[in-house]
């Protein structure tokens, strides 16, 4: 099974990690573990390629999505308040 | 033409003196904000600033839509009200705050929700809304009827450390909008408060931890966008989200959405801007206007939410009227008020056949409100018209 190398850091860089992951996982799934270690899983976040400022699809696999090795994606909070 | 109004009246020229400062500014035009018309959902944190500065800016009308009364908590975020306040519905105040800061302006309150009380008629003369909400099922709401529409909007959302703006227009129809950007997760949050298709109970909605500081900057923002798109572009894209890290100085960035191929609201773009449709008193039936229009009986009418009409008790045979969209119908009303049966059949429809029994009710019957926009369904062909209060009595400022 195909294999790539990827970072994924949070917006302030205070995270950084870097993990192989496969090529048919989803970037939902991704992006949930990634949430996970960054300490942000009640947050809700958008997953970001830092190289393009494309927010990633859920369904998509790093396959699908056309994600090369050594991208970095950010984790960037979705701030949903306002009203009340 | 309005421009030349706008110079002519006392109160447009000391107005001049007014925007003295603004005229400064390389290709600032004060009377397109004068006559701009423009609606602000929600009058919380993010609505007070937003419309402290669309009042400041001179943004000549204004409509402010929220249900909501005001609560002590609310006075640490917004600027327009006062403890003397609390209790007082928050779109009639930040009215009377608005006029007090810019007495050029027309602001015109609606207290009720944006899906029965702010009709898709008088929303599609606005030239852009600004979102000013706190849940995504108010903001997916709002992307739908804009959309419908053809309105562009601008989202703000904010929390204690960050927030975020983004513009969706209808009218660059190959950019995405709030629906194409819904993943997973927001579509949890979206039907978090729904169980089976009805209003939980015992739902509460979150309470997000706000500050006055993340507020003022994102609606600054948001005031920003929506004066430069008034003004000719905006320098935010539509489909894109300008992310405000507010508590850390980490500098900002713009951050852009795939448009979703399969998007119902951007199926539901019109075709052509601006048109006018036929009118008809809410009094009417769906009957009486088919008549009118010359309908055979092979037409159904396409109301803009899901619609409950009664209630039956399988087990004592009761029909209770409802008469909600089913949005606003809640898990406890599947009991019986007779007899207790905890599973009465709540039948739902958005699509009214010309054979149903409700076709001879009149529109108001369905929470359709005054400049609210429908669509009948003859053969293949779309027919809209336009529901009024009273013709003789048309104002477009209220719904």
């Amino acid at each position: 099974m195909n294999q790539l190398t990827v970072t994924v850091r949070n917006l302030s860089g205070d995270f950084r990690k870097t993990t192989d992951v496969p090529a048919d996982m989803t970037l939902g799934d991704f992006k949930q573990a990634a949430q996970e270690l960054a300490g942000l899983s009640s947050v809700p976040c958008s997953l970001v390629l830092e190289k393009t400022n494309k927010v990633m699809r859920d369904s998509d696999t790093f396959q699908d999505a056309g994600i090369v090795p050594q991208s970095v994606f950010i984790l960037t909070p979705e701030a949903e308040g306002g009203r009340s | 033409m309005q421009s030349q109004n706008y110079a002519r009246s006392p109160r447009r020229s000391m107005s001049q003196e007014r925007y003295a400062r603004h005229s400064l500014i390389p290709n600032w035009k004060q009377e397109r904000l004068a006559e701009a018309k423009v609606a602000v959902v929600g009058c919380g944190a993010l609505g007070n600033e937003v419309l402290k500065n669309l009042a400041l800016l001179g943004i000549g009308n204004i409509w402010v839509i929220d249900y909501d009364t005001i609560e002590i908590h609310n006075l640490t975020r917004s600027v327009l009200f006062r403890e003397s306040d609390i209790g007082r519905y928050k779109a009639k105040v930040v009215t009377q705050r608005l006029k007090e800061l810019n007495p050029d302006i027309d602001v015109h309150p609606i207290i009720g929700k944006l899906e029965t009380d702010f009709g898709r008629g008088l929303l599609s003369k606005m030239d852009a809304v600004v979102g000013c909400l706190d849940t995504v099922r108010a903001r997916r709401l709002l992307n739908k009827r804009c959309y419908s529409v053809g309105v562009p909007w601008i989202d703000g959302g904010i929390n204690h450390y960050s927030g975020n703006v983004a513009l969706f227009d209808p009218r660059k129809s190959e950019t995405a909008c709030y629906r194409c950007k819904m993943d997973t997760s927001a579509w949890e949050r979206f039907n978090e408060s729904y169980s089976c298709g009805l209003l939980k109970d015992d739902y509460q909605e979150s309470k997000l931890a706000t500050t006055i500081m993340t507020a003022s900057v994102v609606a600054a923002y948001q005031s920003e966008v929506l004066v430069q798109f008034l003004l000719g572009s905006s320098n935010l894209k539509p489909g894109t989200q300008l992310v405000l890290p507010i508590r850390q100085p980490l500098g900002f960035r713009i951050i852009e959405f795939n448009i979703d191929d399969e998007c119902p609201d951007h199926h539901s773009i019109p075709k052509k801007w601006n048109e006018e449709f036929p009118q008809f008193k809410l009094a009417h039936t769906p009957i009486q206007v088919a008549s009118k229009l010359g309908l055979n009986k092979d037409w159904k009418l396409e109301l803009p939410f899901d619609f409950v009409s009664k209630a039956f008790c399988q087990n004592c045979g009761t029909v209770e009227l409802i008469g909600t969209p089913r949005d606003l119908v809640r898990q406890n009303q599947k009991i019986c008020s007779k007899c207790g049966y905890r599973d009465r059949d709540i039948p739902h429809y958005c699509q009214l056949y010309h054979t149903h029994e409700d076709a001879d009710r009149p529109f108001s019957f369905f929470n359709l409100c005054h400049r609210e926009t429908i669509q009948y369904i003859h053969l293949d062909e779309r027919i809209t018209l336009e529901l009024t209060e009273d013709l003789s009595l048309t104002k477009p400022e209220e719904c």
